[in-house]
């Protein structure tokens, strides 16, 4: 049915626009340490992989957040990943999510996708489904692990999920 | 009736005390109004704060409409329950916030205010009992509820919000005319408020729509887009507003965070809700929860803005108030400031200017009446211009009293008289009425004249008529009639004072007695007339008797000579002696008659003056006495060139021959020289310098001083001498004569054995040239 399948697809794509919009909250109400906030005046959010959000996380970029400009940066080489503030991974790059997570050891890097057991396999901020609305969870021992500290403004949009697998960061 | 004009001392005194008032007023009114600025100010910053309670009091009452709204929509039983938490405690915050605020407000009295306290007072009741119906509502299932109540709901909160708002607008409107600012500040206060509001309008009606899961109706998006419209205008004019007032700098970083966090919800539900066709057969990706979390998320961002920029607004109004009490001292300082100087000058004018100047014009006064007086006391030791003046003006006492003085010293009468008949006149009147017996009152201006002998009269009236017309000075000798008979000798002399125009101011005159004077004169002359009566009897006797006596005496010589040509070898050689003897003595007798004939000659004669230079005069007497220097062995020295003089060439010559001729003549060195010369100046053994000296000098025996006077006597000689040419002695006479004839004098300076030299002069006693030292 086209008109179903249309409809569905604009859902999808709704669906990008209010992720695209929470990961202003997301940077909004978690802590880095200052260290990382001290490398510059700018707040970073990545992009592993192709974007996922069709172009709507592009006028993000030039926003502030807790006074700090935005910038929007897409990376494909897991190298990269280290000097993001908040890093999305594109569903497609599950593949490559273990290796991405070990290199992030030690990196206070916010990871966010929405690809299933994200949470579960070490990532922090993993967007679902419940009921067709958006669901977020959120891995605390992952997010604490990466010395990162969520605001209870934070808590406030997600479920708190705690990690069943080995990748989990300690 | 003519006013008493002020004196200077008395329109300065006024004038520094106009002064000084005017600068207290002036200052005084500037402290005046910055208070009442500073009182305005204060006030102002408590409203601020007040309407800062009410500003809140809506932003909670939106939040309560809001959630209520959504509440009142939720589909289910479990939504409703997890929003009325949440509705409970904006409630509450709404009324806390609405009670400070209308609590505060009751401390103004605008008659405006009260109108609006009794509309938000009806408005709030109907809003409480809305609130319990709410409550109630809430609980019941879905499907009976009333959608009437949440209109009305909606409505009536609406209205409140605008109610508060006016109230506030309108609260505030008493307070901006303190500053413009103050007014861009209120302006951009009532943004904040449009955005707030709107954004809560559209953050119910989006949450009804999830909730309900219903696509939005036509209103309802128009409501969207138009708020949406709204809101955006709002976000530019508050930047507008914080920029021109100047805000904008300190807000910055709150209003880019509050504007990205507003902007990037808008943009997860732009598609969603504002785009008018695309539907989504009401299946929303976002819960109700998610979205009033995001919402009140985005909100606290644009609180923070607010609230900074509250703050800000407030340290503006702080800061004016500083400002304020900064001008009130710096005012006060000045008042205080103005005030000790116009005190000082006040001071400065009397005691150094106004105290000063009149007691110098009270002495001069004293002084121009004769009181001695002194100006100087004063001001000493003054280097200012009041202790020039005082010098200057003691200099001018000074010179009065002088003049004062010279004029009682003085033998003389002094009179001063201006063309008005005042001056000085009293002596001059004692004088004349005791000397002519014309009363002093009808002296002037022609009275005087008629006691003036009448050969007089004329020509002293018209110097007289002269000296007052233009004011040409004046000299006159006239007679005057005594009352006692006989004639008085003034000597008057007049000086006249001019007036910068050149008219006649004054004219000042001296007369003096004279008659003594007139008198010795006339005796004087009258002695003088007989001596040069005598003198040139004596003269013209001499001329006389040498004439007349030459005749006898040529007979005596020859009869003499033929007595001894006839009785050659006759007489006896005693005879022949005594008959020689006779014959020497009458040649000499014809010498002496000859000589006393030309001494008589040189008195009577006149003198034929004319240019002469005197070298050419010496190099003529060298030529004629060539063989007589030779003989002598004599040499004539002439150290400097002689000028060219006007005299009697041939008598000068004869003088200077005299000179040279004895310097010669009465000398034994082996060598004899003699000097001519000229000096521009001399003093004389008496201590009397002359100008224009010519000498004399040898080197010959010399002459004691005791014949210094005797040698120019007639047939004088110092040595006895045979021999006829010798001379008779009457040289020196004649050089004396010659030179006291062109009016000058001779003297001379000599030693025995030391030489001498005759100095004199040829221009005369009577000339300028000489004086003495």
């Amino acid at each position: 049915m086209p008109t179903a399948v249309r409809a569905a697809d604009t859902l999808q794509l709704h669906e990008q626009e209010i992720k695209a919009g929470l990961l202003y909250n997301f940077l909004k109400y978690t802590n880095w340490p200052p260290a990382v906030m001290n490398d510059g005046s700018s707040t970073a959010v990545c992009i592993f992989g192709n974007d996922p959000f069709d172009g709507y996380l592009q006028p993000m970029a030039g926003r502030t957040v807790n006074q700090r400009q935005i910038t929007l940066r897409m990376i494909h080489r897991i190298e990269d990943a280290g000097t993001c503030h908040l890093l999305f991974i594109n569903a497609d790059e599950k593949g490559h999510w273990l290796q991405l997570l070990d290199s992030l050891k030690g990196k206070s890097v916010l990871t966010v996708s929405d690809f299933d057991d994200f949470a579960d396999s070490g990532g922090m901020i993993e967007f679902g489904k419940k009921d067709s609305h958006i669901n977020v969870n959120l891995n605390m021992e992952a997010v604490t692990g990466a010395r990162l500290h969520v605001q209870d403004r934070l808590l406030k949009l997600v479920t708190v999920v705690h990690s069943t697998s080995s990748g989990g960061e300690q | 009736m003519r006013m008493k004009p002020l004196s200077i001392r008395n329109i300065l005194l006024v004038t520094v005390a106009a002064l000084t008032l005017i600068i207290t007023l002036l200052a005084a009114q500037e402290v005046v109004v910055n208070w009442q600025r500073l009182v305005r100010i204060q006030s102002l910053k408590e409203a601020v704060v007040i309407s800062d309670k009410l500003f809140d009091a809506t932003e909670k009452l939106g939040d309560e409409r809001d959630i209520a709204y959504t509440v009142l929509h939720a589909p289910d039983r479990e939504t409703a329950d997890s929003l009325r938490a949440r509705l409970k405690e904006s409630g509450e915050a709404a009324d806390v916030a609405f009670n400070v605020g209308m609590e505060a407000l009751k401390e103004y009295n605008f008659p405006e205010l009260q109108q609006f306290r009794v509309e938000i007072e009806t408005q709030l009741s109907g809003i409480q009992a809305l609130r319990k119906q709410i409550d109630q509502a809430a609980a019941l299932p879905i499907g009976q509820r009333n959608n009437a109540l949440s209109d009305r709901w909606f409505a009536e909160s609406t209205a409140l919000i605008m109610q508060i708002q006016d109230l506030w607008v309108e609260f505030s409107r008493h307070f901006v005319d303190i500053d413009p600012i103050v007014t861009q500040h209120l302006r951009y206060k009532h943004f904040l408020r449009v955005i707030s509001d709107y954004t809560g309008r559209q953050r119910a009606i989006i949450g009804r729509l999830i909730v309900e899961n219903t696509d939005p109706t036509p209103e309802e998006f128009a409501q969207l887009l138009r708020g949406q419209g709204i809101i955006e205008l709002s976000w530019k004019m508050t930047y507008v507003l914080a920029s021109q007032s100047g805000l904008y700098a300190s807000v910055a970083p709150y209003y880019t965070d509050a504007q990205s966090h507003y902007q990037t919800l808008y943009d997860m539900v732009r598609d969603i809700f504002y785009v008018p066709g695309a539907r989504h057969n009401a299946s929303y990706p976002i819960g109700v929860d998610l979205w009033l979390e995001l919402s009140s998320q985005s909100k606290e961002s644009f609180d923070a803005f607010r609230n900074a920029s509250l703050k800000e607004i407030r340290r503006y109004v702080e800061r004016l108030e500083i400002q304020a009490k900064q001008t009130i001292a710096l005012h006060s300082l000045l008042l205080f400031f103005a005030l000790a100087l116009c005190l000082y000058s006040f001071r400065v004018i009397i005691y150094r200017v106004i105290r000063p100047i009149n007691g110098m014009v009270a002495a001069l006064v004293a002084a121009t009446q004769g009181k001695p007086v002194a100006v100087m006391p004063l001001v000493a030791n003054r280097e200012d211009e009041i202790g020039k003046l005082a010098k200057v003006l003691h200099v001018f006492q000074e010179t009065g009293e002088r003049y004062r003085a010279l004029v009682e010293a003085s033998s003389q009468i002094i009179w001063t008289w201006r063309p008005d008949g005042t001056g000085n006149m009293e002596t001059l009147f004692a004088w004349w009425e005791k000397t002519t017996g014309l009363p002093g009152n009808q002296m002037l201006p022609y009275g005087w004249n008629s006691v003036v002998h009448p050969d007089d009269r004329e020509w002293t009236k018209a110097l007289w008529t002269k000296a007052m017309a233009i004011g040409e000075n004046y000299d006159m000798e006239y007679r005057l009639l005594r009352h006692e008979g006989g004639v008085c000798w003034v000597y008057v002399r007049g000086i006249g004072l001019k007036n910068p125009d050149g008219s006649v101011r004054e004219l000042v005159g001296a007369l003096n007695d004279v008659t003594e004077r007139k008198e010795a004169e006339a005796e004087l002359l009258a002695y003088n007339r007989a001596l040069e009566r005598s003198n040139r009897e004596l003269d013209d006797f001499a001329y006389i008797a040498s004439h007349d006596l030459k005749e006898p005496l040529r007979g005596i010589h020859n009869h003499s000579c033929f007595l001894l040509e006839d009785n050659e070898g006759k007489m006896d050689a005693e005879s022949v002696k005594k008959l020689n003897r006779l014959v020497y003595l009458s040649q000499r007798m014809e010498h002496l008659v000859n000589d006393l004939l030309y001494f008589s000659r040189l008195g009577r004669q006149e003198l034929a003056i004319q240019q002469t230079d005197i070298n050419e005069v010496i190099k003529d007497i060298e030529n004629t006495l060539d063989h007589f220097l030779a003989e002598h062995k004599a040499r004539l020295h002439i150290p400097v060139p002689l000028p060219t003089i006007t005299c009697d060439k041939p008598r000068v010559t004869e003088l200077f021959r005299n000179l040279i001729t004895n310097a010669v003549k009465y000398n034994d060195q082996p060598e004899k020289t003699v000097e001519i010369g000229f000096l521009a100046t001399h003093a004389s053994s008496q201590g009397t310098a002359y100008k224009n000296v010519f000498y004399v000098k040898d080197n010959g025996r010399g002459i004691a001083p005791e014949f210094h006077e005797e040698i120019f006597r007639i047939f004088k000689r110092l040595q006895n001498s045979k021999d006829a040419d010798d001379g008779t002695g009457v040289g020196l006479t004649f050089v004396k004569k010659i030179v006291e004839r062109h009016g000058g004098k001779i003297w001379l300076e000599s030693e025995p054995g030391q030489g001498t030299v005759f100095y004199f002069t040829l221009e005369g006693a009577n000339d300028d040239t000489a004086k003495t030292i």
